[in-house]
Parts: C-alpha cells; structure tokens; sequence
C-alpha cells in the first residue's frame, strides 16, 4: 500500500505537533504506512518522526506516496516539498497575520510573512486543502486552492482522562477555599492572543465584582518582550498577587487547572480554530470569548460571544456568568451539546475518506 | 458534521448580553464604575509596553533601532563538554575578522536608517500636520459646536443599534453624551478641555480629557459601536479632517456608524472675521462634501440639515409687505443651514 507520510516544520507539543502524531496514528492504525518528516524535533519527540532529508534517502520514497505537509508558519521545508513529485495535500492551522508580531517580535513576523507567501505557492501544487474551520478555508481559496475540505480538529477527549496531578490539585483547591472566581485561559503568550486584554478584564472584574478573583494564564511564550510587558502590567496593576502565569504544562497538570476553574475567558483576535475552547467545553466550564476569527465558529451558541472587549463589559460578563446559576447550567449543557459536533470517530472517517480521494485522484 | 448534531440548546444570549450592557450602564450612571478606571487600566499597559509596541512612541522606537543594529561580538564560551569552551574560543577568535566586516556594514545601515528616521520625525513634527492642537494654537475661527438637538432623533436611532459602544469625540461639556446615555447608549466622551470634561465626570457620564485624535490612537482596530465627531472639527485642516474620519472608519465595528455633527460653511463665512477667513488653517465643509469623502470610504451615508438660516427671516413690519417677502425668498436662496449631521454606516 502506497503511504501517506507527513511533513510538520517543528515536531513538538503543540496543538500542531499533537494533530500530526494523531493522524500518524490514524493512518496506521488503518495500515496506512505513516512517517512524521520536520525540519526541527523538540527533544521529547525525537523519537517520533525524522529529518525531512531522511526522506527519500534512509526513508524510501514512492511516486505513489501521498505528503501531507502541516502548514502553520514559513518553513524550509516548503522548497523541499515544493520540488518533489509526489502527491501534495495541505493541512492548513492558519498563519496568523504578522501584523500582530511586526512590532513585538518583527524577526517572527518575517517568518509569517513567508508561510503565507508559501501557502500560496503550496496551493499551485496542492491536489487537496484541509482545514479545522470555514473561516480557514476562506484563507485557502483566497490562496489559489481549487480544492479544500473542512475537518475538524482530531480532538480526544479521552486524553483528559489521565491521573490528575493531585499536589496541583490540591493547591488549587486549597486557594478556593478563600473565596473568589477562577477565570482561565489556555493559550500561547501571543500578541494575537491578546492576554494584555484578558488582565484588563480581570483588573476591573476586581476592581468592580470579586477582589478575591485569580487568573490562570496557561501556555508558553510567543513572544519574550510581550511577555514581560504583561508581567509588568500586571506589577504596575497591583494584582501580580492574583495571576498565574504557569507556562506550558503536562496534560495532568492542566486537568487540575480545568477542574477548578469556573470560567473559560477568550480575548483572543486571530484564531483558526481554537482548540482550548472544546478541552473548557469538556470539562463543562462557561466559555465567554470574543466574536474574533473561526471563535463564533468553534463556540456557535455554545458560550457567550462579545462584541466588544471594553473591560468593564467583559467584567460585567464574567459577573453573571458566576452569579447566574441557571445560565451556568445552560452554558454546561451547550457545551456538552456542541462538543458532540467534534466526535472523533466521525472525524477520523471524514480525515480518511478526504486522503483517500486525495490518494485515488478524486478530490 | 450533520445538522442534528448541530442544535445546541440555545442560550439567549442576544437577551443576556443586552442585560448585560443595561447593567453596565446603569452601573456607569450611578457611579459605580469610575469614569477613569478603562482609562487607567489602557494606560497602565501603554507604560509597561516597550517602546514602538503598544505606545507607539515614535522617538524611543528610533533609539531603539539606533541600539539594536549594533551587534556584540562578545559571544558566551562557557561549555558543559570538556574542552567545550576551548573550542568556542577558539572558534570566535577565528571569526571575529568576519564577524567584524558584518558589524560594521551592518551597523552603518543601521546608523544611516536611525537618521533618515530622526529627520522625518523632525519634519513631522515642524510641519505638525496632524497635530490639532497646533493648528488651534495659530489661527482658530470662533467655531461654536452645534447643537445636537435639531438631530436628536436621528443620532438616537443610530446610537440603539450600535454594536458596541460609541464616542462622541469633542463633547465639551457631554450634553450629547448625557442625551444618548438618557437614551439608553453605552457611550462616552472625550475632551481636550480638562475643565469640560471635568464638568461631565461631576455629572456621572464617562468624559476624558483627551483630544479626538489622540484617543482614535490609543483604539484597537474595530473596538467601537460607532463615532461622532463635532467640535474644533470644523477648524482642522481638510487632510486633518480625512485623517480623523479615516480613523474613525477604522476604529469602528461592522455595521456601526461614524457622525459628523458640523456646522455649514456659509454661516461661519457670514459670522467670522475676515482675517480669521482668509487665514484659518480649515474651515467647515458642506454636508455633501462629507457625504463625498464618507462615499471614498464606502460608508452608506444619509444627510440630515437643520433648518435654513435665513438672515431675512425677521424682517419687522417697517419693511413694505412685498419687499419682505421678495428678501425672504433671497435669502433663503442664498443661504444654507445652520448645521448638519451627515452619519455614514459601515
């Protein structure tokens, strides 16, 4: 049987380097002979995938071969791909607009500009385009892509059912019992992802609602200098006492933050799919985001939308979410509801069948 | 995805959010939420940004790119492996000659990007184009704000079905800003005057000293439900006033709206003085020509007058019946009105 190999530029734990591993697993499991390529292995995948070189040399190629490439920045691996013959599908994340790091980071923003200068010429080549929303797949038609297809993102709930890290658990646990809402955020310290506007948030929802409040702040660093703004805001604010900056964590580490939240807060202005939105669906927490990107279509009535992300209003947001039990109930429910649009089983038959007419030809 | 899966229990939340925009409201009227606090908050990330992010400083941008194309050729040697750190500098000191012809070449497009970007800064600031407040400080035509009454109907409408809240830029003292807030609007006001807006804290509505420019600056792209813009207005320049509307446009939602609430060019003609006409640095526009420019930014624009400003309109009884009547008709001929609202949706 002929494979259906993948090329990613950095294999690491990320929501990208997670899809690919799941895929990975997919395919296999289907008897589909599968090979992870990257320019870059983070040292706790290296024993996951290869260096694109490989391909073709350690690693025998095939005319028959299907690449799947998993586009999420500029890479140099895009050359690579670009001059080989065999079938070419993309998995497009979305590149978020350097705008949001040209003045943060500009030397990142170059390596965005180029993903998206690439996605086009990927697009000349590509048979097939896939991607997590209609809102990505508006990108990829603006693109030059003839064919697209959307699939939802491989999410596994399952992963969630590992042991708890009960130390954190209980820390967490233990500062609740002084009262206070726990507001939560996972995501990539990222301009785009506009925390400086979840701490404004949360600075009035202090101010004005719960003086006891806490934020979690879950996700590594994009961006060093953002970062340290955010720290020192938070300084000049007054409540650094109150908010957690916890970085990247482990999958049980971020079962203890989910399970002691009571809220799920989005500010985010560029998302292509927002994965962290169906981990707070499944652990039933109310999901209060702005109307941004593919969020108004990951979320649909699942969550309540703003429009605008004045503080006060979104205090005032988080306010009745915690005070208003019936609309608790209601958002749980949603979420649950909306989630079961993601049931993996379904999506791992549309990913197949969309690779498999890819593979035939019949796209 | 099929569609059955697709019917959520629906949460009402176009009704929870309305609520949730009265309480706001309501919590802003009473004084409950400081008039300052988003100011503050906004301002406190502003300081803790590096130059050139968030505070768009220009000069400290430029010091810092004066900084940054130099390179420091001391690199780390330290090494865990044995032998490690011989190696490294054995390998810098190779290098160096290298690394130095880069620098330098380097450091030189960098020192001569730093003064191309000092001298447009300075010619910037010596012209001060899009400084308002310049423009006032030399000639400013007496130029009261109309009044927004005769409109009342029309910004109330616009104000409801905002999506988001609105800033009435150059509120003076918030007459406009109380009337909408009575209305039920989420909006506030800024000032360049601290004493106006002083006026309007005092009387529980959100006013802020700041000028209509600045503010429109510190906004995130579409974060408003709609702008109206009145006052010195009239007196900037017409690229000042393309720029203010431009920006505007920008700072506002989809489907909001942008007002202009301004007063007729042939009333200040007939009222200023004519050193100030000849030498004001702007002077007011027609409705229609802010319908032009909204039309250049593809706003659907309506135009709504006051009433004409007839200077013959009270003509006592001395004046024969005929002649009154005959210098009524001119007049209403010759003159336009007092002011207009031109409101442009996006």
């Amino acid at each position: 049987m002929s494979a259906i190999h993948q090329f990613v530029p950095v294999l690491e734990p990320s929501a990208v380097g997670t899809h690919t591993l799941r895929l990975q697993a997919l395919l296999r499991a289907h008897g589909i002979p599968s090979e992870i390529f990257a320019s870059v292995l983070h040292p706790k995948m290296r024993n996951n995938g290869h260096r694109y070189q490989e391909y073709g040399r350690n690693i025998p190629a095939s005319p028959d071969d299907t690449l799947i490439y998993q586009l999420a920045t500029g890479s140099e691996l895009v050359d690579f791909l670009l001059g080989r013959p065999e079938r070419l599908v993309v998995n497009y994340h979305n590149i978020t607009p350097s705008s949001f790091f040209a003045l943060w980071e500009p030397h990142f923003a170059s390596g965005l500009n180029l993903g998206r200068k690439q996605m086009r010429e990927l697009g000349k080549r590509a048979v097939l385009g896939i991607t997590p929303s209609a809102f990505n797949e508006d990108e990829l038609h603006g693109a030059g892509y003839a064919q697209t297809e959307v699939i939802p993102f491989l999410f596994d709930s399952k992963e969630f059912s590992v042991n708890v890290d009960t130390d954190l658990l209980a820390q967490l646990q233990q500062e609740k019992t002084n009262g206070g809402t726990d507001i939560l955020f996972v995501g990539r310290i990222s301009p785009n992802k506009c925390q400086h506007d979840i701490i404004a948030a949360f600075a009035a929802y202090r101010r004005l609602y719960d003086p006891n409040a806490r934020l979690r702040l879950i996700g590594s660093s994009s961006s060093s200098r953002y970062h340290e703004a955010l720290q020192k805001f938070t300084t000049s604010l007054k409540i650094e006492h109150a908010i957690t900056f916890a970085g990247s964590v482990p999958q049980s580490a971020l079962v203890a933050y989910y399970e002691t939240a009571d809220v799920f807060l989005c500010l985010s202005e560029h998302e292509g799919f927002c994965v962290p939105l169906l981990e707070a669906m499944h652990h039933q927490l109310p999901i209060v985001a702005y109307r941004s990107s593919a969020i108004p279509e990951t979320l649909s009535e699942a969550g309540l939308l703003l429009s605008s992300k004045t503080p006060v209003l979104v205090a005032a947001t988080l306010d009745r979410v915690q005070k208003d039990p019936s609309l608790r109930d209601a958002m749980d429910t949603a979420g649950l509801q909306r989630l079961r649009n993601f049931h993996l089983p379904d999506i791992h038959a549309q990913m197949l069948s969309a690779l498999e007419r890819a593979r035939t030809g019949n796209t | 995805m099929n569609k059955e899966k697709n019917d959520v229990d629906r949460i009402d939340s176009h009704r929870i959010m309305e609520e949730i925009h009265r309480e706001v409201q309501r919590r802003r009227a009473d004084g409950r939420i400081p008039p300052d606090l988003e100011h503050e908050i906004t301002k406190a990330f502003r300081e803790a940004s590096p130059p050139g992010t968030a505070s768009g400083d220009i000069p400290s941008s430029i010091e810092q790119l004066a900084e940054a194309s130099h390179f420091d050729l001391t690199v780390p040697t330290a090494s865990n492996l044995p032998g490690g750190s011989y190696v490294k500098r054995m390998e810098s000191k190779v290098l160096r000659w290298y690394m130095q012809h880069i620098n330098a070449q380097f450091s030189e497009f960098g020192s001569i990007l730093t003064q191309i970007l000092r001298a447009l800064d300075n010619s910037i600031e010596k012209f001060g184009p899009l400084s308002p407040a310049k423009i006032l400080t030399t000639i400013s035509p007496p130029m009261p704000a109309p009044s927004p009454f005769p409109f009342s109907d029309h910004l109330i409408k616009a104000a409801q079905t905002a999506p988001g809240r609105i800033l009435h830029a150059e509120c003076g003292t918030g007459t406009l800003v109380r009337l909408l807030a009575d209305a039920g609007a989420d909006i506030y006001g800024v000032d360049p005057s601290e004493t106006a807006t002083l006026e309007g804290a005092t009387a529980r509505i959100d006013t802020r000293s700041d000028t209509a420019l600045a503010h429109l600056d510190k906004l995130a792209d579409n974060t408003l439900g709609g702008v109206i813009l009145s006052g010195s207005i009239d007196s900037f320049s017409l690229p000042e006033k393309q720029v203010l509307l431009e920006m505007a446009t920008e700072k506002t939602r989809d489907k909001g709206f942008v007002g202009i609430l301004g007063n007729d060019p042939r009333v200040w003609e007939r009222s200023a003085d004519p050193l100030v006409l000849d030498l004001a640095a702007g002077k007011p526009l027609r409705a229609t020509t802010w319908g032009l420019l909204f039309a250049q930014l593809r706003l659907t624009t309506e135009i709504h007058e006051s009433e004409i400003d007839n200077p013959f309109a009270n003509l006592g009884d001395d004046v024969p019946l005929s002649l009154r009547d005959t210098l009524q008709r001119f007049g209403e001929q010759m003159s336009g009105p007092r002011s207009h609202l031109v409101l442009g949706t996006k």
